[in-house]
């Protein structure tokens, strides 16, 4: 698993580094979106996280769901088309979860794509996510996401 | 019969008092909050709260005493995000200012009957401040 500056990247998950979302393949079809431990160490402490309900249709580039901290607001946004069939509530109780397990229990939503292989070409696969992930964070001036992440 | 939602949001501060700082947050956070939830946001600064579009005045302004973060910076992150920013035509004779003295932030001005309009559209949700 890369490990850029002390933030973990699963291999198994495919990224849209620009936006910081990871994107996991479960079963039917659907796909799990959450935000990297990158993203979360960058907004600082997450007191709040609220996704969009079940049922919503998404376009490329919408936000599936919406972070707060004390001073920081920030999007979730997909790289497709899809519509939501599951909405995590477990997070918009516990926003913490988002900093301990943000690979986990922090997921977001599910998705279904509308065409998830032309979706999947414009990720980066977990084991090509390292070099990426190291020139974003020299441009947003990061220095790592220190212990625990 | 199922009613689409709105997907506009318009906040109007015409309330809001720029000398009372605890007042100043909620209303940009929330712009921002609801634009990166995907909403088209449209912000009206009217009364004593059109000000805050005048260059260098929110910038001097914090929502609470030593805070690192100031007023204009929180209309940053919102006009970021995707909302407009817009003062009311009243205020430039109020504050003795014209379009120059507007913040980049700031689309222009916006007369009353465009106010009036979209709190009357079903298009719309109003929040004021």
């Amino acid at each position: 698993m890369p490990v850029v500056n002390g933030c973990a990247l699963p291999d198994e998950l495919f990224y849209d580094v620009e936006r910081q979302v990871w994107y996991r393949e479960v079963a039917d079809g659907l796909v799990e979106v959450g935000v990297t431990s990158v993203a979360v160490a960058m907004a600082g402490t997450v007191v709040a996280v609220t996704p969009k309900r079940a049922g919503r249709r998404l376009a490329a580039g919408n936000a599936c769901a919406v972070f707060e901290s004390g001073k920081f607001v920030g999007p979730a946004k997909v790289a497709f088309p899809a519509e939501i069939v599951r909405s995590n509530d477990a997070i918009m109780e516990q926003p913490g979860l988002a900093h301990t397990d943000p690979y986990g229990a922090a997921w977001l939503v599910v998705l279904r794509p509308d065409d998830w292989p032309a979706a999947k070409a414009l990720l980066t696969p977990g084991h090509k996510v390292g070099e990426p992930y190291l020139k974003l964070m020299r441009l947003a001036n990061f220095t790592g996401c220190g212990a625990g992440c | 019969m199922i009613v689409a939602m709105p997907r506009n949001l318009l906040i109007v501060l015409s309330n809001t008092d720029p000398r009372n700082h605890a007042e100043l947050g909620s209303p940009f956070f929330q712009a921002a909050v609801a634009a990166a939830m995907d909403f088209a946001v449209e912000v009206v600064c009217a009364g004593a709260a059109g000000c805050l579009m005048k260059r260098g005045v929110a910038a001097a302004l914090t929502v609470k005493p030593g805070a690192d973060k100031s007023v204009y910076d929180f209309i940053k992150d919102a006009h970021g995000l995707g909302a407009k920013f817009y003062a009311c035509a009243g205020n430039l004779e109020l504050f003795d200012m014209d379009q120059t003295d507007l913040i980049p932030e700031c689309a222009g001005i916006v007369g009353t009957a465009y106010l009036i309009d979209r709190v009357m559209s079903d298009e719309y949700r109003v929040l004021s401040y």
